[in-house]
């Protein structure tokens, strides 16, 4: 157990020298953050948008106002988008890492392969959207009125954690399968264009995609499960006690094909 | 002739990249595919939860034909851009004896037909014989192809126009993001435009964006009252983007810093 809390720290400790050299060389192109902050504000903002729109034409959608779904969104926004600012840098495994042959560096370091690729980069385009969808879980709450008791809050806190870790497990999942394709692009353009759904009350969906959102993309337990919880709907009740403790396990499982897919890696050699 | 020819072979270089590139093609068709599942749930769901002007089976075939002009006339020359001015070899193409305002053009037109081919078509056929999408008659049709040329200039040229700025900003992916959600709600991408209240409408139509997406639907679902307009519309905007782009060019060229590297 102590030397298990040694290497956190020493890694805790590696992770913050790495942390000090991204913000050097983020200096050089301030406006890519400047610009990358505002094209992630504008998704947040069409969408809310379009959400606008569609209330314009009925008062609630499978029986969700319009503030609860503001607190869906905002709830999965969280969870995905914080958990970006460290742990994105994996969707570059494949064009980035095997084709240019850098992942042979961090192999011959003493350190795990995993962590130098999420050390490699700080995602922090993202902060300015995780505050967006944080603002509106706080509105959207004040809306309707919720007053949470503590089990609640408990609850929040550690759905939120776990759901951070099923988003991490799906794109550590999806990119891994550049071990075998040498490119994650576009496994990983699919995974964005499938977090679309979790924005939407999951009944609305047809059993396969429901099934697909609580086993290969799970991301069901990052957004629908904990709010529906939380604004105290019906139904998946299973589902939604199982939701707090199942981001380990995801990313136990995406963890392990990780390293299924580093055992059959051979170097491009360039 | 001879120039024609020169033209002819930056489109020749952006097909033949498409068709390089065959799994970007296949996750292209797949999340158009996504797009067109995920819409059809949403607008069901929606349609279940109130009355709207229109019944599904029309909402949605709007719907799905919006989905399908919008993934097979997407351009992005601003990642193109942004690539070669941080590594400064932009020089390169800046040195050809051809503008390269025109090089992107073909460039790009090559990678569109690209799309519009291996994206736009299967997509379309999904959505005849799933989503009540319906066939136009040969007039209609051959309006729409016209209307859907169109579209794709515009894309490009407004794609044109924002890659300009990549002079200034050095990067692209996140100019180019911004303009493509913005365009996607502005368009009718999204959302049907008849849905959108009037005067929010009002100001959707004085941007080029639903000249993009709901002018060639109009054409192909024959609600347009006169297509002669429609097509005046397009055009109208594409001068306009030509315009505005040449200006912020000939403000770039001043700009112009090549990096060494």
């Amino acid at each position: 157990m102590k030397e298990k809390m040694n290497t956190f720290r020493k890694y805790l400790g590696i992770y913050w020298y790495y942390f000090k050299q991204y913000w050097k060389s983020r200096l050089v192109y301030k406006t890519d953050f400047v610009l990358g902050a505002t094209a992630q504000l504008t998704s947040v903002f069409v969408s809310l948008a379009f959400l606008t729109l569609v209330f314009t034409q009925i008062e609630s959608l499978n029986g969700w106002t319009f503030d609860e779904m503001l607190f869906l969104a905002g709830f999965g926004g969280t969870a995905i988008f914080a958990q970006n600012v460290f742990f994105f840098n994996i969707i570059r495994l494949g064009e980035e890492y095997i084709v240019k042959g850098k992942l042979d560096r961090f192999l011959l370091r003493p350190l795990n392969p995993l962590f130098q690729i999420y050390a490699d980069s700080v995602h922090d385009n993202n902060v300015p959207k995780v505050i967006a969808n944080f603002a509106l879980i706080i509105y959207a709450s004040i809306q309707i009125g919720l007053t949470p008791d503590l089990v609640t809050i408990v609850y929040a806190g550690f759905s939120m954690i776990s759901g951070m870790l099923v988003a991490a497990s799906i794109y550590l999942l999806f990119s891994s399968t550049a071990f075998w394709t040498g490119t994650s692009r576009n496994a990983v353009w699919l995974i964005f264009r499938i977090s679309n759904f979790r924005k939407y009350p999951i009944e609305i969906f047809a059993l396969a995609i429901q099934g697909l959102l609580v086993t290969l993309v799970p991301l069901a337990f990052a957004s629908y499960f904990p709010a529906s919880f939380i604004l105290g709907k019906e139904g998946f009740e299973t589902w939604k006690l199982i939701t707090p403790f199942i981001g380990p396990i995801f990313f136990y499982i995406a963890y392990l094909f990780w390293k299924l897919g580093l055992s059959n890696y051979s170097s491009t050699g360039s | 002739m001879d120039k024609l020819e020169k033209y002819w072979a930056f489109t020749r270089v952006g097909l033949r990249e498409g068709f390089q590139y065959r799994a970007n093609a296949l996750s292209g068709i797949g999340s158009t595919i996504i797009s067109l599942v995920l819409f059809y749930f949403i607008w069901k769901a929606i349609a279940a939860s109130g009355q709207l002007a229109q019944p599904f089976s029309v909402i949605i075939s709007y719907v799905a034909l919006a989905r399908v002009i919008d993934n097979a006339t997407s351009a992005d020359l601003e990642n193109w851009i942004g690539d070669r001015v941080r590594k400064g070899t932009i020089v390169n193409e800046l040195k050809r004896p051809m503008s390269l305002r025109f090089q992107l053009y073909f460039y790009q037109l090559g990678k569109s037909l690209f799309k519009l081919i291996v994206r736009g078509f299967p997509a379309l056929i999904i959505g005849i014989l799933f989503l009540n999408v319906g066939i136009p008659g040969p007039v209609a049709g051959l309006q729409f192809l016209f209307s859907i040329f169109l579209t794709l200039n515009l894309a490009i040229i407004l794609s044109y126009a924002t890659s300009m700025l990549v002079f200034w900003t050095k990067v692209g992916w996140s100019l180019r993001m911004t303009r493509t959600m913005v365009a996607g709600l502005f368009s009718g991408a999204m959302i049907p435009l008849y849905l959108v209240p009037d005067n929010v409408r009002a100001v959707f139509n004085l941007t080029p964006f639903p000249s993009m997406v709901d002018a060639p639907i109009s054409i192909y679902q024959g609600t347009a009252e006169s297509v002669v307009n429609v097509f005046g519309i397009q055009l109208m905007w594409i001068v306009i983007l030509v315009l505005v782009s040449e200006l912020i060019w000939r403000k770039a060229k001043e700009k112009l810093t090549v990096q060494g590297g």
